[in-house]
């Protein structure tokens, strides 16, 4: 063979756009994007239908209006993550893929990352076109002029990272099961209901500053920076992005770990 | 040169033992054949040599390379197909290749002519289709076209042929006659005409352990065989065979033109035998009734249910 070997970032290149290719071609990122469009274009073209009096009758500013509709961002992130990343490590050992992809001459750790940052990427644009109907909702519905757009931007550079906490999250829970299905379920109750569950009996015990360890206590500083100011949320900011971050590296550290040691 | 090499690969789970201690070494170019029961230690074999696995103790080489420490450069030069493996089901076929091609750094010029070069040869199917929406030969065919796509020195199959139908088995076979010139393959099977068509040297393993590491050569000659099929040019009657009785131990009609003749095993035998059917009636055709890897495989491993499974399938 005459080939000259390809470098890593290269092999990256070829994973990041298969894995793109992938979720646009599967019905979960249409359903995603049907569902987003779905939520804040449905309210968007309802208060429009209503008229501007009825908008500034049930909202007071445009900070009072972006913040409501940005109550849904954490949800959104959290299903998002887990839709893209619970069968990120799965569909390889679950399935007879795993044998026609890690029998290549690229490393897993660039496979990984490849899939890693396609997942960040197809979440984080179904976030972002979340933010855009806000955005366009509260200057039309306003002005320009009336968008906190300090705070807003903020709320989406959090909800970017929170996205990536989430994804890291489900990545390494993708390795529990075989089967790329359950563990897109897996991912998700654990994530929209384990995790609730043990909010719920850490807050009753020891209140909410004893959620430290949690992802969706973080998230509630992404609604919470725009409609109670980026120093007034609680979590504090710096906690929430604390929070994600640690998510964001010290599960991809595990997903990595796992990929690794993981046979088929 | 080509190599593949395995020093004491040994894997457990548990306390089974799939692989023990398994060494050989092969260089240059050439066809190995690697025979065994369901359960002996192939697939295990082939997934350690390949990094699929991690072996419990030893290590595999491919090219030199320890598959262990540097996986990406040891399997730079190397096409694998093991376990009928799935690519991606929602990318085309020619998506699926050209990944592969891009992965392993084949200009996509080159890449798309190979491809082209690879559908004529092996049949492939319409490429423009999802691999998930083919049948299962057709996979396997996209799956043994990105294994050759780069052109590797060395290549590894795991059954290559499972699921193709005969005539599709007949294209793979002659694409590895030829590949074997210059390319080193290992391959498993449970084929044993497939094997003794194709390969130079044959490995047999069971229960983990490596029984023989021999050339087809030398294990036809080492091989007791012990029957030889007959067909005339005209009906013959077993009785007519009266001449040679002291030589055989029996005589079985196939057919009103084929006996089937069960000697004593010695190999002066034979031309013997033959020298008299011929002065029976006009002899079409002399052969042993059985494959000579057949007639050691049944003796290494055995015709109980698995030997005798396998040779049914063949």
């Amino acid at each position: 063979m005459t080939h000259s070997p390809v470098s890593d970032t290269e092999q990256f290149e070829v994973a990041l756009t298969t894995q793109v290719r992938s979720y646009l071609s599967t019905y979960r990122f249409w359903a995603m994007l049907g569902l987003v469009l779905a939520i804040g274009g449905g309210i968007s073209l309802y208060l429009a239908a209503r008229g501007a009096g009825f908008v500034a009758h049930h909202f007071l500013s445009a900070t009072d209006y972006i913040g409501a509709i940005l109550g849904f961002v954490a949800f959104l992130a959290i299903v998002v993550g887990a839709f893209f990343g619970g069968d990120a490590i799965s569909t390889d050992f679950g399935t007879k893929t795993g044998y026609y992809i890690l029998a290549q001459p690229v490393k897993r750790s660039v496979l990984l990352s490849g899939r890693y940052v396609a997942a960040f990427l197809v979440s984080s644009g179904i976030v972002a076109v979340y933010y855009l109907i806000a955005m366009v909702g509260g200057i039309g519905f306003f002005s320009f002029g009336a968008v906190p757009w300090e705070s807003f931007g903020l709320s989406f550079l959090l909800a970017l990272l929170l996205t990536a906490g989430v994804l890291s999250f489900a990545f390494s829970l993708s390795s529990l099961s075989r089967s790329p299905a359950i563990g897109l379920v897996i991912t998700i109750i654990v994530l929209l209901v384990g995790l609730s569950i043990i909010d719920g009996v850490v807050t009753a015990f020891a209140g909410t500053s004893s959620l430290w360890f949690s992802i969706l206590y973080a998230a509630d500083a992404i609604s919470g920076m725009v409609t109670q100011g980026i120093s007034g949320t609680t979590p504090p900011v710096w906690q929430a992005t604390a929070i994600s971050a640690v998510y964001a590296v010290g599960f991809a550290a595990v997903a990595y770990v796992l990929y690794q040691r993981e046979e088929t | 040169m080509p190599s593949i090499e395995a020093r004491g690969l040994t894997k457990r789970y548990g306390g089974f033992i799939a692989l023990d201690d398994a060494s050989f070494k092969f260089e240059g170019s050439g066809a190995i054949g690697y025979l065994g029961p369901n359960g002996a230690g192939k697939t295990t074999t082939l997934k350690l040599l390949t990094g699929l696995a991690r072996p419990t103790a030893g290590r595999g080489l491919l090219n030199g390379v320890d598959i262990g420490r540097d996986p990406k450069r040891a399997l730079w030069d190397v096409g694998t197909v093991i376990e009928s493996p799935e690519p991606y089901p929602w990318q085309t076929g020619q998506r699926t290749l050209e990944m592969v091609a891009a992965f392993r750094g084949v200009p996509m010029r080159e890449a798309r002519a190979k491809i082209k070069e690879l559908a004529s040869e092996l049949d492939l199917p319409p490429l423009d289709k999802k691999t998930g929406a083919l049948s299962k030969g057709q996979r396997q065919r996209v799956v043994i076209a990105s294994s050759l796509l780069s052109d590797p020195s060395v290549i590894i199959l795991d059954e290559p042929t499972s699921g193709l139908d005969p005539a599709e088995r007949i294209a793979v076979r002659n694409i590895l006659v030829q590949l074997k010139r210059e390319h080193l393959i290992l391959m498993s099977s449970h084929l044993l005409s497939e094997v003794t068509e194709v390969c130079d040297r044959a490995i047999f393993i069971n229960h983990g352990k490596i029984l023989l590491n021999e050339t087809v050569q030398n294990i036809a000659k080492r091989a007791v065989d012990t029957q030889v099929d007959v067909e005339f040019a005209v009906p013959i009657h077993p009785d007519q065979l009266g001449s040679i009785a002291e030589l055989v131990r029996s005589v079985v009609a196939l057919s009103p033109t084929k006996l089937r003749i069960d000697y004593s095993g010695h190999s002066d035998a034979r031309p013997e035998i033959l020298k008299r059917c011929v002065a029976v009636g006009p002899v079409l055709s002399y052969a042993s009734a059985t494959l000579v890897l057949e007639d050691a495989y049944l003796q290494l491993i055995g015709g109980g249910v698995a030997g005798a499974n396998h040779l049914a399938e063949d």
